[in-house]
């Protein structure tokens, strides 16, 4: 059996390609071809139809009857996923084995996420703010781990961040110490200038394809 | 039934680390609000409340206009970007923002990065 070579990205949000997580990119800004990438959003279908107008097929699998599912633009994306939650990444992860044919192994060993920030940020104090996205990152880190130690994975797995190292809701030096809380071994940042696109978690403020990113990786041992 | 008016402000306005899509450090942000309602005095009203709500706060509005299909070409990244906000705006009845530039974003292209 020939390994495929997949990818998973979580909290996406807008399906237009400016705005999804590049699932291809690794350190030092080199690419590798990705055979497939499962798209998971912390949005419930119907909230996510809200915010983007989207008119999509959905349906539910078998293996993950609580989900929504949907296929766009050749992708499988599942709805009401939530990072934090290792149930939500295995029925994710379980859903992507039986839509892509894959083993869980091919589809959580690299795992994506641009600009994980705290729902109603406008709400909170700036401490509050960025003590809400530290312990985010941390919970998520738990959550592949837990989800992957049940799928049977026993080797480490590559997470990477899309987040500026200046980015003020979650500095670099917090970004690192909360994926290190969470269970990384190892935490490294590529210096190189990423211009991506992004928007706010209501999908009401967005930024041009011109805003500068950072990559910043995390080993996690299961 | 007549159709939704649109309201385009373009400014500038100092924003706050909880700003949505302040993501690197800056002071100050460059860009487009994009506002239903019925009259300018109206828009003018849901464009301050909208910064507010958001920790911004106006330094210059540059222009503000009335929204036209004709007048808006999709030319440049921005315009690009204003008319797929516009379709969202009156499809939701809630202000959207483009964010242009940054402070941060500035001070690189001075500094003469990409």
């Amino acid at each position: 059996m020939i390994n495929k070579k997949g990818a998973m990205t979580l909290a996406e949000g807008s399906p237009d390609l400016a705005y999804k997580t590049d699932a291809s990119i690794i350190f030092n800004t080199s690419r590798t071809h990705r055979d497939f990438v499962l798209r998971t959003c912390y949005d419930s279908l119907e909230v996510w139809k809200t915010k983007h107008g989207v008119p999509v097929s959905a349906f539910k699998m078998k293996s993950i009857p609580s989900k929504y599912c949907a296929e766009i633009d050749r992708e499988l994306w599942v709805f009401s996923i939530d990072g934090t939650n290792s149930s939500d990444i295995y029925a994710a992860v379980r859903a992507g084995m039986a839509y892509y044919k894959v083993s869980a192994q091919e589809i959580i060993s690299d795992i994506y996420v641009k600009n994980l920030n705290a729902e109603h940020e406008n709400e909170m104090t700036f401490k509050s703010l960025v003590n809400a996205n530290k312990d985010l990152y941390s919970k998520v880190c738990v959550a592949i781990i837990q989800a992957a130690k049940q799928l049977g994975i026993k080797n480490s797995l590559n997470f990477y961040v899309f987040s500026n190292s200046k980015n003020s809701k979650i500095p670099k030096e917090d970004l690192h110490n909360a994926l290190k809380s969470g269970g990384a071994l190892d935490v490294k940042t590529d210096d190189t200038r990423i211009k991506q696109q992004s928007q706010s978690n209501d999908a009401l403020r967005t930024t041009l394809p011109n805003a500068i990113t950072h990559l910043h990786w995390a080993k996690l041992k299961i | 039934m007549s159709k939704k008016k649109v309201w385009l402000y373009y400014h500038k306005a100092t924003v706050a680390p909880q700003t949505p899509v302040n993501m690197d450090g800056s002071e100050f942000m460059i860009g487009v609000s994009i506002v239903p309602a019925d009259t300018l005095i109206e828009s003018k009203d849901k464009f301050e409340e909208d910064l507010s709500r958001n920790h911004m706060s106006a330094l210059e509005v540059y222009n503000a206009i009335e929204y036209s299909p004709d007048a808006i070409l999709p030319d440049s990244d921005l315009n690009k970007q204003i008319i797929k906000s516009v379709e969202h705006a009156i499809r939701r009845d809630l202000v959207h923002y483009i964010c242009e530039a940054t402070s941060e974003s500035l001070k690189n292209q001075e500094d003469g990065d990409n």
